[in-house]
This record gives C-alpha cells, structure tokens and sequence, in this order.
C-alpha cells in the first residue's frame, strides 16, 4: 500500500514538473504532437502507478524519452518553417473574401454545420458578416468581420483615449506585495496611508488592493472585518 | 534552447545507462549461467555435495547480481529465478536427479532469458 502512495507522488511529481517545462498552452491550444504527447503520458505514468510488479523506470524513462521528443520537435520548429509546417500543419483559410471555400471545408471534413457552430462560439451570428475565417493549427477558428461589421474602435470616432496598462495588485488577501509595489516606484509607508484614507488601520484586513494606472485605488475589506465593523 | 540542451543531455544519458545495463546484465547473467553449468554438470555425475555447495554459492551470486535489477526488469521474473533456485537446491538436497536436472534446465533458460528480453532486436522492438 505504502509503495503504491510514494510511486504515485514520485510519478506525479515527475509527470508535473515535465509538462510545466513543456509550457504553458492549453489543452485546446495544443499541436496534434503535444496533444499526443500528453494523452501518452497519462497512460504510461498510470501503469506502474497501479501494477507494483512492473519497475518505476518502465514508466518513468518512456516520459523522460517523450519529453525530450516534445521538446527537440518544438525547437525544430521553432528554428524551421518547413519543419514547423510539416510538425504542425497550416492554418487553413475557410472563408476568403465573404466566400466559403468548400475545397478547403471537404479536404479538412469539416461540414457547415462546424463551421456555423465555431462562428456562434465566436458570437458570430451571421455568417455573411465574415471577411476571412481561419482554420489554425491548434484546431481554433480565426475570425475577421467585414470591415461595416466590425464594433467601433475610438480610433474610427477620432476620440483620443489614455494610456491604459495594467493595474497592479498590491494587497492580496492580506498580504502586500512589495514586489508590484516595487515596479510602481510605491512603498508600504504609501500604501499604509492610502488605506488610512479608507479608514482601513491593518493591511491584513483587506481582501483585495489594487492600483491603476491612472492612479486611482481599488480596495476592498475582508468580509468578515466588514461584518465585524458593521455589528 | 537550454531546455533544447538539457533534453539532448538527458537523451545521452538514458541511452548511455541503457546500453551499460544491458552490458552489465548479459556479464551478470553469463557468469550466473556458468555457475549452473558446473551445477548441472554436477547432478549429472551424481557428486551430491559438490552440487549442493555449489547450489548455495549460486544463490549468494544471484542475490548479490540481482540487487539492482529489481530497478529495471519485470518483478514477476525476479522472483521466479528465485522460486526456481530454491527448488533446486532441496532437489540436489534430497538428491532426486530427475527433478534437479529439469529445475537446473528451467534456471538456465530463465536467465539466459533476461539478457534476451533487454536486447534491442526487432524481434523485441515490434
């Protein structure tokens, strides 16, 4: 039993730390090679997580020898654009110019009725709205309005508009974060004050703190310290 | 690229131990096939004593060869060399040629199996 529990989390552990080198894309984002890859890996660190009799090494080099795979084939495509294409395909054009291309719809065996469906995913009702639809690699749809179809930017109205970046969360849960208030050239003496104008004593009472780029400071109290001021 | 270059490492290295375990396996299981040789020979010729020292010397060989291959190979057939050993040493202790010499011949091929199932041929591969 006990040998079961520490294969699992030598497997997990090892199976994590793997995929987190491996990257930061999304199940639905993946290359059909990295889909593979992780469909692989959960089979082959599953048996001898269960089987003891088969030795952990029979689970844990194929993972080794796929992560090398993922990873030698990312790079060559990285450094490759005929590899790239050959690893990972083509985007593949389904409606050029407001015309569907049905060519293009029976070589992918992708029906209208997919279409339509990854349209409306994309809250496109009206499917003479599109200019261009994008089949890409990872399997999502791309999707560019018609220009008279497209919302209205300021841009288009000759409105000017600010910088807008990114506001920094300085309290989270109670706890400050010297290193976002770092990056916004604030310390903790500020923000104390600040929160004083709030009539907030304690840091640690607030949930949630955050500073734009304007200048103005989003706060708000730990529901409990409200419930408590209020009684 | 130093992820590039670590998996390349790792790479050499997974192939590197492999192909030194499978060398170190085919030595192990070439001197432990030696040894069951000169047991065999023994039970043949009937000298009892011989055969029955040499059997314990077998097992202490085989424990002491066979400490890491747990690590590697299939549990299941660790653990039948071992069954096998230890019915061939009251055979040789009860001195019952037929059965001894059957069990000497079923320890042979279950070593001689090992290197066997690790060697890359085509035969394994597919």
């Amino acid at each position: 039993m006990l040998i079961v529990v520490l294969r699992t989390l030598i497997l997990y552990t090892v199976t994590f730390v793997l995929l987190r080198i491996m990257g930061k894309r999304q199940v639905g984002q993946l290359q059909p090679y990295e889909l593979v890859i992780i469909i692989l890996v959960a089979d082959l660190a599953a048996i001898p997580m269960e089987n003891t009799g088969i030795p952990l090494l029979r689970g844990l080099v194929p993972i080794l020898v796929l992560f090398v795979a993922q990873v030698t084939l990312a790079y060559i495509s990285l450094k490759s654009e005929t590899a790239r294409s050959l690893i990972s395909g083509k985007p593949s054009v389904l409606i050029e110019n407001g015309l569907i291309v049905e060519s293009e719809l029976r070589r992918l065996r992708y029906n209208i009725n997919d279409l339509l469906e990854q349209l409306r995913q994309k809250n496109v009702a009206n499917i003479a709205d599109v200019e261009f639809a994008i089949l890409e690699t990872s399997g999502q749809l791309s999707v560019i309005l018609k220009s008279q179809k497209r919302p209205v930017i300021p841009e288009d109205l000759n409105i000017p508009t600010k910088y807008e970046g990114l506001p920094a969360a300085l309290i989270t849960d109670g706890h400050i974060s010297r290193e976002n208030l770092k990056k916004v050239n604030l310390n903790s003496e500020w923000l104390r004050d600040e929160l004083a104008k709030f009539g907030i004593n304690d840091p640690k009472d607030v949930f949630f703190a955050s500073l734009d780029t304007q200048g103005n400071l989003y706060c708000q109290v730990k529901a409990d310290v409200r419930k408590r001021k209020g009684a | 690229m130093r992820v590039f270059v670590s998996a390349l490492i790792l790479m050499g290295l997974i192939i590197g131990i492999g192909i030194w375990t499978n060398l170190s396996i085919k030595d192990s299981t070439c001197q432990l096939s030696g040894h069951i040789d000169r047991i065999a020979r023994d039970v043949r010729n009937e000298s009892w004593d011989e055969a029955l020292i040499k059997t314990r010397r077998l097992e202490k060989v085989w424990a002491e060869k066979s400490r890491w291959w747990p690590v590697l190979l299939d549990h299941q057939e660790m653990d039948n060399i071992s069954f096998s050993l230890a019915r061939l040493n009251e055979y040789v202790k009860y001195r019952d040629k037929s059965l001894a010499m059957g069990q000497v011949s079923e320890l042979k091929r279950m070593v001689e199996h090992i290197p066997e199932n690790q060697a890359v041929t085509l035969n394994n591969i597919f």
